[in-house]
């Protein structure tokens, strides 16, 4: 199995205060398994996802001791190699499937375009392969759905075409930024079940990015938790609410649930963290 | 407490102050622009030639020299001398008069118009932005030169009529940023909370609304000013702004075409002007959009 | 009930798309309690939002009859004056709720001023407090501001009128979970000091859980269910629907 390697990972921008460390030396190994990363907003969990797509636009600055995926070094990558990596390889899932589907073509043109790009399957057998692909993916009705225009599906459904779109090239790794956050609660679970469906299927690694603790817990065999740029602690999702470091903890005690009615929600204790912080970078 | 720290204070003890930081913050991010520096001094260069004209100018535009008419440039007249013998380097400083005239009046007179009936249209909807679009509408399928020369050839030549012409001509864009804008700004949270406060609609559209639609307007309106600057020079060209013996760079250019092959400098001196003030104002306005421009703020 | 701060009987709400007419809520009738905190949860467009647009008076495709503070409208007739005093709206988004180029100062102080109210210096200072913010931000602009400090001043500017009713549109879902804590501590809090009434739209049952005393369920623009504060402690619904939604809830 293709393993990702980020060795000290560091995302930079410049600002007028001079330079931001967005990512700060992260480092983690991916296999065939499922990876959560969890942590707020400006926290660099997305950020760091898009470095390892290559997809950090000027003018942040990427920079890493080693960054690999099944021994290419993802550093020295140019336009043509990312094309080899990105969609055939890596697939990548986005938070709203409004803004990732293309809104003036068809599901099925923009899917079988994809499965084009890296195969050379004839026209008539790419379409069959993408009506079957979104049967897959629990589409009840393949054929009348391909042909929509993204506008028309419902967020859930779009969700399900991009996942059909990302997995048709049978790609090792699946990244998702925050896949189920603008869906409606109620296909929430069932997006994530399907994920998690094919991946085990699939046999297919998965780094699934997301604020929520108790999807990340649910979904994931390891989960790396991020405070301000930094990975602040490492562990097994089913220990997830075992976890030791205070950020983390602070994390868990501030979920409001009918058990917590009436009382006061624990409030995270900035200053604690940062002191526990370690003063590097 | 340095000037400095007081206006890039994060902590503002007064309106007044929270308002100059603001400003401070975007005179600094214009003057990270080159061409935005540019733009600024030119535009300014201009406004300062214009009141300086007198003293720059050295020698009255009007007086007439027959004997020294058509003279290339030399020490005595910088930038030669005209078919009647004025002293080209002073009719081009006093141009810079007419030239500023013309191009304020039409902003100040067009760019309220513009924003009163987008703003109006946009936030009514409706059966008020059918009708006042329908109007603009009218005013945008005419062509520019020509409605203004219909118009001048009723009202008569002269720089004010000039301005008249220019301004009717050059409104309807604005009404339709201003709507594109206010369509946008209506259905925000804020225009909603603003409402449900109880705060009445003039008070919307006056203390809400507007603050919006003047950003993009003023941007707009400072990238036509090339356009306005041309249009006024064309109508000089055509003998229907400025009259003589006032100096106008539009007139100056049209007397010189007779002369284009033997004595080239007397178009092309104005001519350069031309030039030079639409640059600047284009340039200004470029400047203007970074500033302004919301993302940014 | 005679102690209800606000009534709904029978709402339908339309929307016109073109030519096509859109029913966004069928014959939703509730009643929220003097000094409650009533919850309304549902899916994305169920129309729970829609109901608070039409009680806020910014919507008029509405049928019905509305009772608020003993204030009749019907049919789609427009509010009165004094309306934004009896209710105030926080809405959902931190960054589209503040006008972009106003201070704090000025977002707090223009409903208290169309009003010729006096002291408005001393109120707008006031109501800071009360949301936990000090008079260094009074002259801020929102984009000085983080989310949870923007949700803060729209707090704040609902109650610079001391409204009887707020309502809460999603207030926490667009904030990141340590600062949505604090902001529900904020309207507990509040709620303890102001006695104010709280009609409160989520998706989220977490949050619906831990703050309201009674729920109601909605579904594609119907009300289904309304659960007591017993039932919502268990998480006991009797409608499909509500059973599904809590599921899915523990799923997600």
């Amino acid at each position: 199995m293709p393993e990702l390697i980020v060795e000290n990972l560091c995302v930079r921008f410049p600002s007028w205060q001079g330079e931001l460390t967005v990512v700060n030396q992260v480092s983690f190994q991916l296999g065939s398994e499922r990876l959560g990363i969890v942590g707020e907003s400006g926290s660099g969990k997305s950020m760091t996802a898009r470095a390892v797509l290559g997809l950090v636009r000027p003018p942040g600055k990427v920079q890493a001791d080693r960054m690999r995926f099944d021994g290419i070094d993802l550093e020295r990558m140019d336009a043509r190699g990312w094309r080899s990596i990105r969609g055939r390889r890596v697939g990548m899932i986005m938070q709203d499937p409004k803004y990732s589907l293309n809104p003036v073509q068809r599901v099925m043109d923009q899917i079988a375009e994809i499965a084009m790009l890296h195969s050379d399957m004839g026209k008539r057998k790419t379409r069959e392969r993408v009506l079957e692909m979104l049967s897959e993916v629990g589409v009840e009705d393949p054929a009348r759905v391909a042909n929509c225009y993204p506008h028309q599906l419902s967020g859930g459904l779009g969700q399900r075409v991009m996942i059909a779109a990302m997995l048709i090239n049978s790609p090792d790794l699946l990244i998702a930024d925050e896949p189920t956050s603008a869906l409606d609660v109620m296909v929430r679970g069932q997006v994530l079940q399907l994920m998690d469906r094919e991946i085990k299927r699939r046999g297919m690694g998965l780094m699934l990015i997301s604020h929520d603790l108790n999807t990340v817990a649910r979904y994931c065999d390891r989960v790396l938790i991020m405070y301000q740029g930094r990975i602040v602690e490492t562990c097994a999702a089913d220990r997830l609410f075992e976890a030791q470091h205070p950020y983390t903890r602070g994390l868990l005690a501030c979920l409001p649930s009918v058990e917590t009615r009436g009382k006061k929600l624990s409030v995270l204790d900035r200053a604690a963290i940062n002191a526990e912080m370690p003063a590097y970078g | 407490m340095t000037l400095h720290a007081w206006l890039i204070d994060d902590a503002p003890a007064s309106a007044w102050q929270a308002q100059c930081g603001g400003y401070y913050r975007g005179l600094r991010r214009a003057m990270r622009s080159p061409s935005t520096v540019f733009g600024i001094v030119s535009v300014l260069g201009i406004v300062l030639i214009a009141l300086l004209a007198p003293w720059l100018g050295r020698v009255d535009p009007n007086a007439q020299d027959i004997l020294a008419r058509l003279q290339p440039a030399s020490a005595q007249h910088w930038l030669g001398t005209d078919q009647l013998g004025r002293d080209l380097w002073s009719r081009l400083i006093f141009g810079t008069r007419p030239t500023l005239l013309i191009v304020v009046l039409v902003a100040l007179l067009s760019a309220p118009m513009g924003l009163v009936v987008g703003i109006c249209s946009g936030y009514f909807g409706g059966w008020v932005s059918a009708v006042l679009m329908r109007i603009t509408d009218v005013f945008m399928a005419f062509p520019r030169l020509v409605l203004a020369l219909a118009f001048v050839a009723v009202l008569g030549p002269g720089i004010v009529n000039a301005v008249l012409a220019i301004t009717i001509t050059a409104w309807p864009p604005y009404a339709r940023l201003a709507r594109t804008e206010t369509l946008a700004i209506r259905n925000s949270e804020f225009i909603h909370a603003a409402r449900v406060a109880g705060i009445p609609t003039w008070r919307i559209l006056l203390g809400h609304v507007l603050p919006l639609c003047i950003p993009s307007t003023v941007i707009r309106v400072t990238l036509d000013m090339a356009g306005v600057i041309l249009t006024a020079a064309g109508l000089g060209f055509l003998g229907l702004g400025a009259q003589p013996p006032l100096a106008e760079w539009g007139a100056m250019v049209a007397a010189g075409r007779q002369f284009i092959f033997d004595q080239w400098w007397v178009a092309a001196v104005p001519g350069a002007a031309i030039l030079l003030g639409s640059l600047a104002f284009n340039l200004l306005g470029d400047g203007l959009r970074d500033v302004l421009d919301p993302k940014n703020a | 009930m005679d102690d209800a701060l606000l009534t709904v009987s029978h709402l339908d709400v339309f929307y016109k798309r073109g030519r096509e007419s859109f029913q966004a809520v069928r014959d939703v009738s509730f009643e929220v309690q003097d000094g409650e905190t009533f919850g309304l949860i549902g899916g994305s467009g169920c129309g729970k939002s829609t109901i608070l647009l039409v009680l806020s008076g910014l919507d008029g495709h509405w049928r019905g009859e509305i009772v608020l503070d003993g204030v009749v409208r019907k049919d789609g007739q427009r509010a009165s004056a004094g309306h934004s005093t009896q209710l105030q709206m926080v809405f959902q988004d931190p960054y589209g709720s503040l006008h972009p180029r106003h201070t704090v100062d000025r977002t707090l102080s223009e409903p208290m001023r169309v009003r010729g109210l006096e002291h408005v210096e001393q109120r707008v200072l006031e109501v800071l407090e009360h949301v936990g913010l000090d008079s260094r931000f009074r002259f801020r602009y929102p984009h000085q501001l983080s989310g949870g400090q923007r949700q803060r001043v729209a707090i704040a500017r609902a109650l610079v009128l001391q409204p009887k009713l707020l309502l809460l549109d999603e207030p926490t879902s667009a904030l990141d979970a340590s600062v949505q804590a604090e902001i529900l501590n904020l309207l507990m809090d509040l709620k303890k000091q102001l006695g104010t009434t709280y009609l409160f739209v989520s998706h989220d049952l977490g949050v619906i859980g831990h703050l309201c005393d009674r729920v109601a369920v909605m579904q594609q623009g119907s009300l289904v269910e309304t659960l007591a504060p017993e039932n919502l402690v268990e998480l006991r619904g009797t409608h499909p629907y509500t059973i599904e939604l809590f599921q899915n809830s523990q799923y997600a």
